[in-house]
């Protein structure tokens, strides 16, 4: 029998015990919520039941199950008012005649869960390049905290990352009405919350606010990567929740293995879980997402456009979204035909402008940061492994995104021969096509490139 | 159960406790008030299940024990006589009510089939002065929603972070904010504290509370408890997330003006005379001049220009305003003779608030042209 059935079978039995009205009063709103190691619980609307049926109902429920399931070894009785909601789409809102009356234009993110609602599982468009990603965050739903636990989603910035760890939020929380308690988090405000509790001596406030949780979402972790303070915070809460089953959803720019933060003490713990790496969408892909946000905002681009801009358009989601709001707005304040040519200058323009003020000195900083090296090590004349690659992906760089010629390159790092630097550059070329998590690591790098002042 | 009690605070605690019966249908008990008498306390009980008031009275306990009697009976009863002190006696299932020259009994029910009152179990709590808490609700039930599909704004929002308690009301387009500092309140609570009140719960306490004594405030997870000496009343929170108002609070305006509140709240209820069905005023501010107008003009009746003394910084506009809602803003800032109200242009919330109080502010969204 299931819960419901054997909850059913309880109520028949205790209808016949008790009054008619202390019946529908006190029982006909009630759910057996869960059943484990002989415990069942029981979930009530409110105190007054509660008080009521655990004082005066208990011990004949306790027997009316024992016949059902043997197995019964006590009853937990608990408050859970969400599951009885009145439904309150019977409430119609007093019609506010004063129609001009405007109201207050609250944000829509949600103060609880910090969860942004326009983040959906259905808005995601899956492709082969996030499919394992995806599967992993469906399963995850069906079965909080015991599946995958801890999901580590990891993958090159403007992706889909924050798209699909804030949906699984926004899944789970809709699903559950809210009696499954869930908070999103950027490391950042991590970070920020830590500090302020430090200083104010509120270490309590932020156990509180990240613990009693049922899932926890932080997103963007290699930000925290170098703050003490924050990583054994970080660490503390990550145990206290991973002890008691509750799941945990990482994302990074980059795999577990590559965070120090995660690596040495929660590594063990990573091995329970499963990474998912989101990497870039292809052609097809690339064509859906256009379609489905042109649906999404109902605009509309004939094929060959879409096709144009898939194909000139490769680097993230983001970038795609960022043409498609420039060819609108072009669109809209021009109120010019939209064709092949124009439509290949806004992308010219908007995939430009990011790269057109990086400088030398960026990309070399950008690097070393990456890779936690100093800029004398990038530019030095050792040959140590660890220096080699970040100097070759450094070469790289400056050609790819600078364009600079080869002895220039020689010149900004530490006075090599242009032919190294050939080499440097095309090796780094040829392993991309080959190794995917180079690749990975080569937008990471570009992003923080792109961040470095 | 048998006690001996002046009919004056049996009728006090009457009107007190009458306000939390049930409406109940599938249980009639809910329409009993409890007497619940024990060694050396006299306690009147009633619920409806989502809040219940439990009221002390002094009295002489002759015999301890309880009875459950139909409220409406009973208050009838107890407000039309006459007699200083009453004895009242449970006989099985009667409750005899006795003076020096009358006699009435009353078919009452077991004490046992009264719902048992959930305590709230903790020890965190705020304490305040009962009647201050009961202006601040004054101040804040103007502005709560009283139906709506979202049912959170149908309550009053109790926060506490970092020393600072704030309660906040809004129905989606006026918004009441009151701030205690630390030194108008004491509390023990170890953590932040979000819980949303009933508008029902604010209501009973408006009236409940009468006497200049402290309150405390006692939060656990499903229920709020206020008590003061004699009254001890315990409410249901509601589930759910008030909106992330701080943001829409605006620190600076472009255009502020100070005007005389009196003046004002006169001018606009001259003004709604001539307004239309959504109650329009509009109000023309202009930098260079000391006085605003107000501009109010209805298709059958007329029009009207009323010009109030102010003094004005910042941009010139005109912006318009349900005029009721603007007073009972006006209103509820119970101090100080000027009001400050501060603007962003046409279509973004006006604070007003007393120059010389911070510790109010009512914002209003206007009205769209």
């Amino acid at each position: 029998m299931n819960l419901d059935q054997t909850w059913q079978s309880t109520l028949n039995e205790m209808e016949l015990q008790v009054s008619r009205a202390n019946f529908v009063t006190w029982l006909k709103k009630s759910v057996l919520l869960d059943q484990r190691d002989g415990i069942f619980t029981v979930a009530l609307p409110n105190s007054f039941a509660k008080e009521w049926v655990e004082s005066k109902y208990a011990k004949n429920i306790l027997g009316i199950i024992r016949n059902i399931d043997s197995s019964v070894k006590k009853i937990d009785f608990v408050i859970a008012p969400n599951l009885f909601e009145n439904n309150n789409n019977e409430k119609q809102a007093v019609k506010n005649s004063k129609q001009n009356q405007i109201g207050f234009e609250f944000s829509k993110i949600d103060p609880e869960t910090n969860l942004n609602p326009r983040y959906t599982l259905d808005s995601f468009v899956v492709g082969s390049s996030n499919e394992l990603a995806y599967s992993a965050a469906t399963a995850i739903i069906k079965e909080i905290g015991v599946k995958y636990n801890p999901l580590f989603i990891y993958g090159g910035v403007g992706l889909g990352k924050t798209h699909l760890i804030q949906a699984i939020g926004n899944e789970i929380k809709n699903n559950f009405k809210n009696q499954v308690k869930v908070k999103y988090v950027t490391s950042e405000k991590f970070t920020n919350d830590v500090v302020t509790a430090i200083r104010n001596k509120r270490m309590e406030d932020i156990k509180k606010k990240y613990r009693n949780v049922d899932v926890l979402i932080i997103d963007d972790i290699q930000f925290i990567g170098g703050k003490a303070a924050t990583e054994e915070e970080f660490f503390h809460t990550f145990n206290a929740l991973h002890e008691n089953n509750k799941q945990i959803i990482i994302s990074a720019d980059r795999p577990p293995q590559s965070l120090p933060i995660l690596g040495e003490r929660l590594n063990s713990r990573f091995q329970a879980g499963l990474s998912a790496d989101i990497t870039f969408p292809e052609y097809e892909m690339r064509v859906a997402i256009i379609r489905n946000r042109l649906s999404e905002n109902n605009q509309y681009l004939d094929s060959e456009m879409i096709d144009l801009i898939a194909q000139k358009v490769k680097k993230n989601i983001r970038e795609l979204e960022g043409v498609l709001k420039q060819i609108f707005l072009y669109h809209e304040t021009k109120k010019i035909e939209l064709n092949r040519k124009n439509i290949e200058e806004i992308i010219e323009k908007t995939t430009h402008d990011s790269s057109s003020k990086i400088t030398a000195p960026q990309i070399l900083k950008g690097v070393s940061h990456y890779f936690n090296i100093s800029l004398d090590e990038l530019i030095g004349q050792s040959r140590k492994k660890e220096y080699v690659e970040p100097r070759q992906i450094a070469m790289y760089f400056l050609r790819d995104i600078l364009n600079m010629s080869y002895p220039s390159i020689g010149e900004k790092l530490g006075k090599r021969d242009h032919t190294t630097i050939i080499h440097g550059c095309e090796k780094i070329g040829q392993e991309i096509n080959k190794n995917a998590a180079l690749n990975q690591k080569i937008f990471s790098i570009r992003e923080t490139i792109n961040k470095t002042q | 159960m048998k006690v001996v009690i002046l009919r004056n605070n049996l009728k006090e605690s009457l009107d007190i406790v009458g306000r939390s019966i049930g409406a109940n249908n599938n249980l009639p008990i809910l329409k009993d008030v409890l007497i619940d008498v024990e060694e050396n306390q006299i306690k009147l009980i009633t619920t409806n299940l989502e809040s219940a008031a439990i009221f002390s009275i002094s009295g002489k306990v002759i015999e301890k024990g309880k009875i459950a009697v139909p409220f409406g009976v009973f208050n009838d009863l107890i407000s039309n006589l006459k007699s200083e002190r009453l004895d009242l006696e449970k006989k099985q299932k009667k409750l005899e009510i006795k003076t020096d020259n009358y006699q009435a009994s009353i078919n009452s029910d077991s004490a046992e089939e009264f719902p048992v009152i959930p305590q709230v179990k903790t020890e965190e709590y705020i304490e305040l002065n009962s009647l201050i808490f009961k202006e601040s609700l004054e101040q804040l039930i103007i502005s709560v929603a009283e139906q709506s599909i979202r049912p959170e704004l149908e309550t009053i929002l109790f926060s506490s972070k970092e020393d600072v308690l704030k309660m906040v009301a809004t129905n989606g387009f006026r918004l009441s904010e009151k701030t205690f500092s630390s030194s108008d309140y004491k509390s023990n609570l170890k953590s932040e504290l979000k819980v949303l009140i009933p508008l029902k719960t604010a209501r009973n306490l408006i009236s409940a509370l009468k006497t200049d004594e402290p309150l405390k405030i006692y939060f656990d997870n499903n229920q709020v408890a206020f008590k003061t000496k004699q009254l001890n009343l315990i409410s249901r929170i509601i589930e759910g997330s008030y909106p992330d108002y701080e943001a829409i609070i605006s620190k600076s305006f472009t255009t502020e003006i100070i005007l005389n509140r009196q003046e004002m709240i006169q001018a606009l209820r001259v003004s709604g005379i001539f307004s239309d069905q959504s109650n329009e005023v509009k109000l023309k501010i202009s930098k260079e001049k000391k006085n605003i107008e107000i501009i109010s003009d209805n298709q059958i009746i007329g029009e009207n220009n009323y010009f109030i003394a102010s003094k004005t910084k910042g941009d010139s506009l005109e912006i318009s305003f349900n005029w009721q809602y603007f007073i009972d803003g006006l209103k509820a800032i119970k101090s100080g003779e000027e009001v400050s109200l501060g603007l962003n242009g046409n279509s973004k919330p006006a604070l007003i608030k007393s120059i010389s109080d911070n510790s109010f502010i009512y914002l209003l969204m206007p009205i769209l042209k």
